[in-house]
């Protein structure tokens, strides 16, 4: 297959970048669409141009490093998956196809295509976690948690923290990522005991940050690779009513 | 070096830790407030190490290679983690966890602390079910279980298909916490470069800044390597791209010994290569053996059929099937230990039998789905049949997933003693740089009891015990004439490497490297094929540091520098590897010589001359590094052939 | 409006729910009002509805309520809109973002604009009118003709009196005399005095002179699905702003959603198209 890529380039965080022109030929479809991007690498360092530089780590959907946004989608137009678990199969031969870093204040670019995504680890940090020390902990079956709600705890705690939903929302609202966590340990009677502290720290860093407002519009939902609803969202809203209100 | 002194405590087996622990020395917390701590990798044992050791009051410096500790690749594991709660009544117990993985390592690993491994495995899953990890429940609420290979009873938590995910969350909240309190401090984006050594002790490192390029300096009073294994030495693995084993290396070289580097597991259950654009293997977790069949066809003429695209999988007679793994280990089955199901795949590709590109077996679900209902395998297993079908446009709800081996872990590495400290004092080695739990085979969902037992629940006594002789050190200054001689060495290898200005990437060099290594340091060992690798990776290292093209600067981001940096390492690995494996004439869990076989081709161990743990000293550049052996005596365990028939 | 930007994100979007909501209930009654145009009463029902909404005390009290709702409301959104619109960062995106959203939902602040188009439209149509501060039509009851001054009664007589004569259609009684005067020029009203209060605007005629002009009724109509389309999304949004959402009953509120604003499209819209079909 034959495709034309229009790929965003910036030498450097503070340097103005641009769209660059690379025609690609005889990809397979089975060819994933890293793999597609290793292949223009590997002809421009023959070429002597530096090559692309992007996230990517893992390469099989987990570690959410990987971060393109595609033709209008983070993660490229299929569902539920990473720009590394995407397969050119997905695309019609001749396609030109665009790629851009994730868009957003507190994601700024580090370089071509890779942002910086540490506004994520620094809302954790604010709360995103039950402060458990190692030790001095009762035993795992002490404390019987529901099947429905380990599952819910479970489907929250998928979150990759990749960011597309920041990169998807048209207000780049770091929400989805937010609520998944708060939701993940509301859920659990070990994290109830500090849900009320977690969830007003955690949207207190998220708005200093710089992320948009949540006006529920659902394209995180639509974009996440993990498949993650924006019930949570909802979640977090309560908990956070009732930690104002309480 | 004069001797290896691997510091296991007397006295009985399941006495050693608790006697360890009351006996060794503490360190006051006004005292830990004036220690530092680098830990280098924010997997499972690199997270959990530096949160527990800055909640007890050190300053941690912590140093992730990614943007965030949340993407170390520990996050990949996805069947499970083993822990002795006997919580199925199956008749578990710390002993039997013990000796099923010291059986399933064949009695290469270190008895004592394979024990302690098993004795910690309790806490870490009330640990981690204390910090929220989402562990599957049953309809009570009480934590469910599910079996792995090398094991007759179910000891097995698991988060769905991620609990390597759940669990690295689990270690990184814990982290964020102590960033937040401020006792441990994060530097994302760095990797380390080098070690450095003064007066023989390991008293800081260097790292490169992969945002700017900028080459750094961090002092401490010890250094915690938990940076990995080294399996992107074949190029191809299951390992992140980013997955290396530079710092490791680098430790080598610095005076750390290296241990059994040969021992290397290949997975059995990965998604088959299909191109040579690709870029890694996809592994398709263990845990699909507990209900999906592997087969092959049972006639040569319905393979090759089916190799021609002339029929499909379903086309083929339940009784045209070979079920080899239940034909052959009839005990265990399809749950036969990794190196097992692996060497038995190859053995029926061989053989002609194999289907897809040739290189492939069936994992089939049918009967499973048959059996259970749909609905179960997809609650099970959902998410991987998602993963396989996104990767192969094939639905495994349908037809059978194919599946080959693939390079996945390696049980070797830094040499560490029952403190975990390497033959370099003040550098310690946890997870899967070290080398100590897993003998010559990993069973699954051990690794991630391992990562987290070493950080978690034994650097925190054994670190202690280490720091309380230097109380009195003060700060270590980072202007020291050693700081300096390590950095411009790092310099200079970097300067070299723009200097070759030659007409070959990197990749196509590790390529090149990783096709070497799969041949012959691959599945099946023999002498000539590791003395061609030897002399093939000899001659390729040569090209590599006159041909190598790295595009870009040294003082900006720039991942071809990065890739060429990791690549000279493996380079040099690679060839360790090969020789290891040349000395170790024997076959023994993941490391197969041909010819040492059974008539039936199972692995003929030499408990004679091999029960000892190969330890590679580094004598320089150009010398050949010297082997030493540590003596493995098994006293609270009957050493027997392994047998999974 | 500095304080306003030092709440938490969450905060000031349950706020924007929650008045949301508050005016969803106002639109509906509204609505119902309007819908008594179309009765064939010479405007009666409809000016008894609008006699209650300007006279009664609760309310009046209410008025302000819906004023400050309104305001607080288009505050915040402006305020949130801002900081999403910083929120993208300094170089947007060159492919539009494709993602599939909920209907209405990314243009929510271009239908609020029309909306308060719309409002300020209707403010100076009637509610000024109301206040005095725009000139409109008036009514006067017969029953407040005693309010009169009897000297400027007895000086205007005849041209009241003619006020009150029914023309061909109107409800009278046996003498052809009307209950009210309406239709009444600012001039007209002139009549009863300087110290007379006792009338009222009169809507019924002001919307039925409006809803006769064509361009007029585009306008209004275009501006209703705005309305609609900025309902759509209001609905099930505030509720998950709110926090409920529950897997067996958000389609259900969902659907509500989506009736609602289909209800106040047609409520508000068809009396427009009615009158221009009429007349």
């Amino acid at each position: 297959m034959d495709f034309t890529l229009k790929i965003w380039r910036q030498a450097g965080p503070k340097v103005k970048g641009k769209f660059e022109t690379y025609p690609i030929k005889g990809i397979s479809p089975d060819c994933s669409f890293l793999e597609m991007i290793d292949i223009l690498n590997e002809s421009l360092v023959a070429k002597g141009v530096e090559p692309v530089c992007f996230d990517h780590d893992c390469r099989e959907g987990i570690c959410g490093m990987c971060s393109l946004y595609i033709n209008g989608h983070p993660h490229g137009p299929d569902s539920q998956i990473t720009t590394c678990q995407l397969h050119m199969r997905k695309f019609k031969d001749g396609d030109t196809i665009w790629i851009e870093p994730w868009r957003s204040a507190a994601f700024p670019v580090i370089k071509d295509l890779v942002v910086d995504r540490q506004a994520f680890d620094k809302i954790v940090q604010a709360g995103g976690y039950i402060s458990a020390t190692t030790g001095g902990v009762p035993d795992a079956n002490a404390i019987p948690v529901s099947k429905k709600h380990a599952d819910t705890a479970m489907d929250a705690a998928a979150c990759i923290g990749c960011g597309a939903c920041v990169a998807a929302c048209k207000n780049a609202s770091a929400m989805l990522f937010v609520s998944a966590k708060v939701s993940h340990f509301a859920h659990l009677p070990q994290g109830k005991v500090e849900a009320a502290k977690r969830v007003q720290a955690m949207v207190k860093k998220m708005d200093e940050l710089g992320f948009g407002n949540c006006t529920n519009t659902g394209a995180c939902e639509a974009e996440c690779p993990k498949g993650i609803k924006i019930s949570h969202i909802a979640k977090l809203n309560r908990e956070f009513i009732c930690a104002k209100l309480g | 070096m004069d001797t290896l002194n691997s510091k296991v405590p007397a006295g009985p087996i399941a006495e050693k830790w608790t006697r360890y622990k009351s006996e060794q020395h503490l360190v006051n917390p006004a005292n830990k407030r004036k220690l530092d701590v680098i830990v280098v990798g924010t997997g499972l044992a690199g997270a959990s190490a530096a949160a527990s050791l800055g909640a007890m009051g050190f300053n941690v410096k912590i140093f992730c290679i990614s943007d965030s500790p949340r993407r170390a690749h520990s996050i990949a594991a996805q069947g499970g983690i083993n822990a002795a709660k006997n919580y199925q009544n199956d008749g578990d117990s710390v002993y039997r966890l013990f000796y099923d993985t010291v059986k399933g390592g064949d009695y290469r690993a270190r008895e004592a602390n394979v024990y302690r491994l098993a004795e910690v495995s309790n806490a870490i899953i009330d640990q981690c079910v204390a910090q929220g990890v989402p562990f599957a429940r049953d309809y009570a609420g009480y934590l469910d279980n599910r079996s792995f290979g090398g094991a007759q009873v179910s000891r097995t938590f698991y988060a769905r298909g991620q609990t390597g995910q759940q669990l690295l969350i689990g270690a990184y909240g814990a982290l964020s916490n102590e960033i937040h309190k401020g006792s441990v401090k994060l530097y994302a984006r760095r990797e380390m470069m080098d070690v450095v050594v003064k007066d023989g002790h390991a008293c800081g490192i260097v790292c490169r800044n992969l945002t700017d390029g900028s080459i750094e300096r961090y002092s401490a009073h010890a250094v915690l390597l938990c940076t990995g294994g080294y399996g992107n030495v074949y190029f191809l693995s299951t390992n992140a791209m980013n997955s290396n084993g530079s710092a490791a290396w680098k430790a080598y070289k610095k005076g750390a010994c290296f241990a059994n580097p040969c021992f290397t597991q290949i997975h059995p259950t990965c998604i088959p290569v299909h191109g040579d654009y690709q870029s890694k293997l996809t592994l398709m977790s263990e845990s699909l053996r507990n209900d999906g069949r592997i087969w092959v066809p049972k006639k040569i003429e319905d393979a090759e059929a089916i190799r021609a695209g002339r029929l499909k999988p379903t086309d083929i007679a339940e009784e045209d099937r070979d079920y080899y793994l239940e034909r052959r280990y009839p005990a265990f089955g399809n749950l036969v230990p990794r190196d097992v199901a692996s060497r038995a795949a190859k053995e029926r590709c061989d053989a002609g039998y194999g289907v897809g590109t040739g290189k492939a077996v069936y994992l089939d679900f049918a009967e499973a789905i048959q059996r259970l209902g749909r609905q179960r395998i997809e609650e099970r297993y959902g998410n991987l049949f998602q993963m396989y079908q996104k990767i192969t446009d094939d639905n495994p709800y349908e037809t059978p997933m194919m599946i080959y081996p693939a390079v996945h872990y390696t049980m070797g590495g830094l040499w560490v003693d029952y403190e975990l400290q390497t033959t370099l004092p003040g550098l310690f080695a946890l997870g899967e740089a070290n080398f100590s739990d897993h003998g010559a085979n990993r069973l699954g969902a051990s690794a991630l009891m391992q990562g987290l037992s070493d950080g978690y629940f034994v650097i925190p006594y054994t670190l202690q015990n280490f720091l309380s002789d230097h109380i009195h050190d003060g700060h270590i200054p980072t202007d020291l004439p050693e700081f300096e001689q390590t950095e411009n060495a790092v310099k200079e290898r970097i300067n070299r490497l723009f200097s070759i200005k030659g007409n070959t990437s990197p990749d196509s060099f590790h390529k090149q490297l990783g096709h070497i290594m799969w041949e012959y340091v691959g599945m099946g060992r023999t002498k000539e094929g590791l003395t061609t690798a030897i002399e093939e990776i000899r001659k390729l290292r040569e090209r590599f540091w006159q041909d190598v093209k790295v595009t870009g600067k040294a003082d900006e981001m720039n991942p071809e520098l990065e890739k060429a940096l990791r690549l000279a390492d493996f380079l040099e690995m690679g060839e360790l590897m090969a020789e290891d494996a040349l000395e170790r004439e024997e076959s023994c869990g993941g490391h197969f010589r041909e010819e040492h076989q059974t008539p039936e081709g199972e692995a003929k161990r030499d408990d004679e001359r091999f029960m000892h743990v190969a330890v590679w000293e580094y004598k320089g550049e150009g010398e050949r590094p010297v082997r030493h052996q540590e003596a493995l005596s098994f006293e609270a365990i009957k050493v027997a052939v392994r047998n999974y028939k | 409006m500095n304080k306003c930007l030092h709440y938490a994100s969450v905060t000031k979007k349950v706020t924007l729910a929650i008045i949301g909501g508050f005016l969803m209930i106002f639109l509906l009654l509204h609505a119902g009002i309007n819908l008594c145009l179309l009765r064939d009463d010479g405007g009666e029902w409809y000016r008894a509805a609008c006699h209650f909404m300007g006279t009664n005390v609760i309310i009046k009290v209410f008025e302000y309520v819906l004023f400050a709702a309104f305001i607080l409301h288009i505050l915040l959104a402006i305020v949130l809109q801002i900081q999403n619109w910083r929120a993208r960062g300094p170089v947007g995106y060159k492919i539009p973002n494709k993602s599939a959203t909920r209907p209405g939902s990314k243009y929510m602040i271009y239908t609020g604009i029309l909306v308060l188009i719309f409002l300020g439209i209707h403010m100076m149509n009637f509610y000024f009118v109301k206040k005095g501060w725009v000139e409109g039509r008036y009514l006067v009851e017969l029953s407040s003709i005693d309010k009169v001054d009897p000297a400027v009664l007895e000086q205007n007589q005849m041209q009241i009196v003619s006020l009150f004569q029914a023309q061909d259609g109107d409800a009278s009684n046996a003498y052809g005399i009307k209950s009210v005067a309406d239709d009444l020029t600012k001039d007209e009203l002139a009549l009863f005095g300087d110290g007379f209060t006792a009338y009222e605007p009169d809507f019924y005629n002001m919307a039925i002179t409006l809803f006769s002009n064509t361009a007029y009724v585009l306008i209004y109509l275009i501006l209703i699905v705005a309305l609609a389309i900025h309902l759509r999304h209001a609905f099930g949004s505030a509720f998950q702003t709110l926090g409920w959402n529950h897997p067996k009953y958000t389609p259900f509120v969902e659907g509500f959603g989506l009736f609602y604003a289909a209800l106040i499209g047609v409520m508000f819209g068809i009396v427009p198209i009615w009158f221009l079909l009429i007349y």
